[in-house]
């Protein structure tokens, strides 16, 4: 043994690991926090968000002053794919008629317009429901849906 | 008068508040994890008992209802719609086939003499038993005598009834996909949709069921992980963020004798520098 040497520093390397440890555990809280951040703040913070920050308003297409109507030059198809990959429906039915999805609190309901384009109508389920029972009454009742994938996780994967 | 000095005062009251907040980290983490667990065993519960056979038949009413629905739309556009299902597995002779269109539940609209144009969702189920057993399912969209209007696969997809969707509960589901065979069709001729009639909204004779908010039914396991990650991030984080706090502070200012700092305490605005 050298002189000098007063064998291996114990208390260097369980420093080493404690500091480990502690990176470790803030690179963990901070990953969590971007989480969060991202399941909160994604897609608009809620469908009805989304539509608003994604589409352009028009106020001449509201009905009754309880749906807030906005457009966009897209197709049906796509814009309804737009919004159901950021917030899974609890219930929808499409038909000749529309798109309709139903959130927690929110109905979306999605339309071609004459000569392409699509409106969107934002409205709360408490009064699209009773405006749109004719159509909605059986299938959002009747039909199943399916229980899908978390849309942040899946963006990210 | 408190006979403590006020150093010492504050540095047990940070001990305190620190050994609060890490109890209420902790209690929190506890409530959350139970909270979560029971809402996971709710929605697996939820998932497997409400339609134990996946390959059942649509209902009669479902059914009813898809005929009546794309009858009104064929008249509309003059086009048939319909839907075809065929599962196969080992144990059957021959595959099972399904299909319905305006026309009836039990009539195709792919070579029905009264369509020279249609569009029909086609479903193929492949079942296997044994060990590892499961099914897949392939969709399409097949049309004839649309032309450019043809909806495609795509856009079934697009509308939400892809693979994934149809392969849940692929009976059913096969009907509802052609229910939004019209709308493809009308997206691409550039039409608008077929008016409803709209109600006066009053208070509907049955109540909708209440659904889970959209944050818990449509990112719970997000949020979940990132509010664990958070939780059990924050206690180590916080020690040592106490720990790098004390350090400076340690390094700062002179460490006096316990007889003396109760008599003399350094001052804060010129801090005695190590030598």
């Amino acid at each position: 043994m050298p002189a000098g040497y007063a064998g291996p520093d114990h208390g260097a390397v369980s420093r080493k690991v404690r500091l480990g440890l502690y990176a470790l555990a803030f690179a963990g809280l901070l990953a969590g926090l971007v989480l969060t951040g991202a399941a909160l703040l994604a897609g608009g913070g809620s469908p009805a968000g989304l539509v608003v920050d994604r589409y352009r308003r028009d106020p001449a297409r509201d009905i009754d002053g309880q749906a807030r109507a906005f457009v966009a030059t897209e197709p049906v198809s796509r814009v309804t794919a737009e919004v159901i990959d950021a917030w899974r429906p609890a219930a929808r039915h499409v038909d000749a008629s529309g798109v309709y999805l139903r959130y927690a609190d929110d109905t979306v309901v999605i339309r071609p317009l004459a000569g392409g384009g699509t409106l969107i109508l934002v409205e709360a389920t408490s009064t699209a429901y009773p405006r749109y029972r004719s159509v909605l009454e059986g299938p959002w009742r009747r039909w199943p849906e399916p229980p899908g994938p978390d849309p942040v996780w899946e963006a990210e994967r | 008068m408190s006979r403590i000095p006020r150093t010492h005062r504050r540095e047990s009251g940070r001990g305190s508040l620190f050994g609060a907040l890490l109890a209420l980290i902790l209690v929190a983490t506890c409530v959350g994890g139970l909270s979560g667990f029971g809402y996971v065993l709710g929605r697996i519960e939820l998932t497997t008992s409400d339609h134990p056979d996946p390959f059942g038949p649509p209902d009669d009413d479902q059914v009813a209802a898809a005929v009546a629905e794309l009858s009104r739309a064929s008249t509309a556009d003059g086009v048939c719609y319909g839907w075809f299902s065929s599962e196969d597995k080992a144990t059957y002779k021959a595959p099972r086939e399904t299909g319905g269109s305006n026309l009836g539940a039990t009539i195709r609209a792919s070579g029905a003499p009264s369509c020279p144009r249609w569009a029909e969702v086609q479903v193929g189920i492949r079942r296997w038993s044994g060990r590892g057993g499961g099914h897949h399912t392939k969709v399409r969209v097949r049309s004839g005598g649309l032309g450019a209007d043809a909806p495609s696969t795509a856009d079934l997809a697009a509308i939400g009834f892809d693979e994934d969707d149809i392969d849940w509960r692929p009976s059913v589901h096969t009907v509802r996909a052609a229910l939004a065979l019209p709308l493809l069709v009308r997206e691409k001729r550039g039409q608008a949709a077929v008016t409803v009639p709209v109600a006066p909204v009053a208070a509907p004779a049955q109540q909708l069921p209440a659904v889970d908010g959209d944050l818990l039914r449509d990112r719970f396991f997000t949020l979940l992980l990132g509010l664990a990650l958070t939780l059990v991030g924050a206690i180590p984080s916080a020690v040592a963020a106490r720990g790098i706090w004390r350090w400076t502070r340690k390094d700062r200012y002179v460490r006096l004798p316990p007889a003396r700092r109760w008599r003399t305490r350094p001052s804060r605005s010129r801090p005695v520098r190590r030598t």
